[in-house]
């Protein structure tokens, strides 16, 4: 399993985008989320299983995410929070690159 | 039951009573029915109308626990009176009024501490922007709120439905006999049209202005033989909160060119023609849309032969340049269109009822070619919500927006098919305001969408060559994009009737989930 | 032959953008890696076009992606991007014949076999490229235009902005030479001010007058009057509708050059009459000029 090295940040709070902040999590809590979103009671569940969905897919563990969400679809979603593992010293698997 | 519109309203409905239900645009008529009958009164020649200030003539009507209090909202988010008026009877000890406007604005948001306090206890309106609209929503009165269309509040007036026992007139300029005109003073809002019933039909009417002057005026909108009582305030309301300025075309591009297409779609209907008439809105969609057919109709030296609803200075620009014969004005938006009321004579000031009451023997909306309508959200039906928001609460008002599109010969819902990640084409609309049947054609950026019970269109446009994409094309488009969307959540409470033009129930809006 | 007007650049890291694109009018949306992108944010930016092309819908827009250039972070970008076969990739500051055959060698590693074969549109920016132009043009099958990045040439050879721009004749004109000897089509240098209108008119003429195929837009105001100036007017389309149907009548009747309105139908006015029909098939110009 994969863990974040540093803390790092991805996306803006324009609209239609996302910002991800990555940061090492408490050890064996797994995946953190914490998720804001300006359409959170209409898609937040959809971004929150993108996010989480994400990170799993990548074998990352033992980390925890801050979500600022202004209206991204989910392809912004995946996008942003790769982005974010990646300045966070993750390893992305090679057929995402 | 579920309705002509499928949506689910029922039968009885406590604090209204037995529902009558939509029946289509244009199935219920009056039978054997009479305009409602207001006080009759005489005032002498040595009587005078003027009264010091609003808590005397509280005590002279006298207003009284229960009444039905009119008011206009041709002052919008800049008017006093309805706190004015509110805080007087509040420290008069007045209860259970009916609050009857056209229009609650944020600036009428110090309203929810009377709510509380059992001052207010009903709201009759055309639409509720902020706090008092928010709490609405939230279920803080027992008796549902009223919502009717610009025309239906008109029609429920002059019809009986709605009894106004005091109307309080907004009124940038009266004289002491009574006469109004909404042109001049510093809180001139131009047109007083959404007045206009009230005055004809409330057994009181004050007239409350900030600029009284000496009997008689020149101009004259409301006269003083319907006018009872002139009380002067300091101030009637905020010129900044009455105007915007001058409206500016947008320049953003997406909705430049859905107001290109949507045009276009008018040319290719024929409609761009000599004797063209039509409604825009002042959104960022119709004044645009308002620009490209000016610039057409100049090209092609034609003139149009009149324009209606709120007007804004582009049309304005229309009548001074001659590309326009008549401008038919119920609320003017800005500075340019109250001057225009004030000194053209072809810039014709109208009330509610002559615009949109279908209970009259012909309202200016039937005669109209062509509107251009915003929309909240628009169904696969092509039923429009132009009331509540994703979140199911109260967030605008419902306007002109059923009346337009059940007059007009052609009805076009203009605007972008997401705003951010929100679809604005949905499978079926949170609340129908106006129903599909009137509605005939949508223009998005992605695309011309028909309502199919008009292959004449269709026809029309095919043969012009304007590529089509039907409603549901747009409607997976748009899904696909967004994904499935969580529909608001709400308890079975209804906390306001959304009433058709014609005084059927279309639609309820139930309590949102806190 | 590809055939596109309007070339509108999209910044690749702006998803509000990138949403918009396609709603916008272009023929080609180019979507930005390069210059449009900010220097920290190449990673951000490639990740998000990556995933927008496999999710959004362009139609009716073509997907041209600009990479950077192979010798920064060109090689992770189209690692990244050709699996999504975009329907080009545009390669900038290309100088040499050497330089497509390197980017071919990269994407016919990542490209999918079912889809067709990635196209590329090489820009010319510098004195050396244009110099190359010619070599480059001729390079590869799937060059199927060449694009002038008029800004950065005129800095390379040292030369002062003036208003009618005859410091860009030169280069303007290698650019169409090369693109009609190599069977593909050139695309100009936008305008930089997008208020100017005016501007912008007058130079779109001039570029449709020497040959080029379409322009490209830095601001979506510029994309409408692009798409009409590089479009047949209702003129010509008349004119070549008549030529066109004169030519059959006459190649019935076996006569070889004839005349219409006084003046000699020979072989290069048929080709231009052809050309015509041919763009406004392509660009769904079924009325007279309008699209």
């Amino acid at each position: 399993m994969k863990k974040p090295v540093s803390t790092a940040q991805a996306g803006t709070l324009e609209s239609n985008d996302i910002s991800i902040i990555v940061s090492p999590g408490e050890p064996g809590k797994g995946i953190v989320i914490e998720l804001e979103s300006v359409v959170f009671d209409q898609f937040g569940q959809l971004i929150f299983e993108e996010i989480r969905k994400t990170v799993e897919d990548q074998g990352v563990t033992d980390v925890y995410i801050k979500a600022n969400d202004r209206g991204a679809l989910n392809c912004t979603v995946a996008a942003r929070t790769l982005t974010a593992l990646a300045r966070a010293g993750v390893a992305l698997k090679e057929e995402v690159l | 039951m579920i309705n002509r519109v499928g949506k689910e309203v029922p039968d009885y409905i406590e604090g209204w009573g037995t529902v009558n239900h939509f029946a289509g645009a244009f199935q219920t008529q009056p039978v054997n029915m009479r305009r409602h009958a207001a006080l009759v009164k005489s005032v002498g020649p040595k009587d005078s109308k003027v009264i010091n200030n609003l808590k005397d003539l509280f005590r002279t009507i006298p207003v009284k626990d229960g009444m039905t209090l009119g008011f206009h909202h041709g002052l919008r988010n800049g008017d006093f009176v309805i706190n004015q008026v509110v805080e007087t009877a509040a420290e008069l000890g007045i209860k259970g009024l009916k609050i009857a406007t056209s229009g609650i604005f944020p600036i009428h948001d110090g309203l929810i501490r009377h709510i509380k306090n059992g001052v207010i206890t009903e709201f009759d309106v055309n639409g509720m922007i902020g706090a008092v609209a928010n709490a609405v929503s939230e279920g803080i009165l027992s008796k549902p709120v009223v919502i009717r269309t610009h025309g239906g509040r008109a029609r429920a007036i002059e019809c009986g439905d709605l009894k106004i026992d005091v109307a309080f007139i907004a009124s940038p300029t009266a004289d002491t006999y009574g006469n109004i005109n909404g042109t001049e003073g510093p809180s001139a809002c131009g047109s007083l049209g959404y007045s206009f019933p009230d005055s004809d039909f409330a057994d009181y009417v004050v007239a409350v202005t900030d600029n009284l002057l000496d009997h008689p005026l020149a101009r004259i909108s409301i006269r003083q033989d319907r006018v009872d009582y002139v009380v002067k305030v300091d101030r009637i309301g905020d010129p900044k909160g009455i105007n915007t300025g001058i409206m500016k075309i947008t320049r953003e591009p997406l909705q430049l060119i859905i107001a290109e297409q949507a045009a276009r779609v008018a040319d290719a209907l024929g409609l761009i023609k000599e004797g063209y008439s039509f409604q825009t809105g002042a959104g960022g969609v119709p004044l645009a849309f308002t620009s490209f057919v000016a610039q057409m109709m100049e090209q092609r030296k034609l003139t149009a032969s009149f324009a209606v609803g709120g007007i804004t200075s582009l049309i304005v620009d229309m009548l001074e340049k001659g590309l326009l014969r008549t401008i038919f004005d119920v609320q003017s938006f800005d500075v340019k269109a109250i001057e225009s009321m004030g000194k053209n004579v072809n810039h014709i000031e109208m009330g509610a009822s002559f615009y949109a009451n279908p209970f009259t023997s012909g309202c200016i909306v039937n005669r109209l070619d062509n509107c251009i309508l915003g929309a909240l959200e628009i169904d696969t039906g092509f039923n429009v919500n132009v009331i509540t928001g994703v979140d199911g609460r109260i967030m605008t008002g419902i306007g002109g927006n059923p009346d337009t599109a059940a007059g007009s010969k052609i009805a076009m819902v203009v605007g972008n098919l997401l705003r951010g990640r929100i679809p604005v084409v949905v499978d079926k609309v949170h609340t129908v305001c106006t129903p599909g049947e009137t509605i005939d054609i949508l223009v998005t950026e992605k695309g011309v969408a028909v309502n199919p019970g008009r292959q004449d269109l269709i026809d029309k446009l095919k043969e012009a060559r304007i590529p089509l994409k039907n409603i549901h094309e747009q409607r997976a488009l748009v899904e696909k994009m967004v994904g499935k969307m969580q529909p608001p959540k709400t308890t079975d409470r209804v906390v306001a009737i959304v009433e058709y033009r014609d005084g059927t129930v279309i639609d309820v809006i139930r309590q949102v989930k806190v | 032959m590809d055939v596109f007007r309007s070339c509108l650049a999209v910044p690749g890291n702006n998803p509000a953008m990138l949403l918009k694109s396609s709603s916008l009018g272009a023929d080609v949306s180019m979507l930005d890696l390069e210059d449009g992108v900010a220097p920290t944010e190449k990673d951000a930016a490639r990740l998000l076009l990556k995933h927008t092309l496999k999710t959004l819908d362009f139609s009716p827009s073509k997907v041209f992606v600009r990479i950077n250039s192979l010798d920064t972070l060109g090689k992770e970008d189209l690692k990244a991007i050709v699996p999504c076969s975009p329907y080009a990739i545009i390669i900038p500051k290309v100088e040499t014949a050497e330089q497509i055959a390197q980017v071919v060698e990269i994407v016919e590693r990542y490209e999918p076999k079912d889809k067709p074969q990635i196209r590329f549109m090489p820009v010319i920016e510098t004195a050396r490229g244009l110099a190359n132009v010619f070599s480059v043009a001729d390079s590869s099958k799937r060059i199927v235009a060449i694009s002038l990045g008029g800004e950065d040439f005129l800095a390379s050879i040292g030369s002062k902005r003036s208003r009618e721009r005859k410091e860009l004749f030169f280069a303007r004109s290698m650019m169409v030479t090369a693109a009609a000897a190599a069977g593909i089509i050139a695309i100009d240098t936008p305008v930089i001010d997008v208020d100017d209108q005016q501007g912008l008119v007058e130079d779109a003429t001039f570029s449709a007058e020497m040959g080029f195929t379409g322009k490209i837009c830095i601001n979506p105001r510029q994309v409408g009057t692009v798409n009409r100036i590089f479009s047949p007017s209702a003129t010509e389309i008349k004119w070549a509708k008549r030529i066109i149907k004169a030519m059959r009548e006459h190649e019935e009747n076996n006569s070889g050059v004839f005349s219409l309105d006084g003046k000699m139908v020979d072989l290069p006015i048929a080709l231009q009459a052809e050309k015509i029909m041919y763009l406004v098939r392509n660009y769904g110009l079924d009325r007279e000029g309008l699209s």
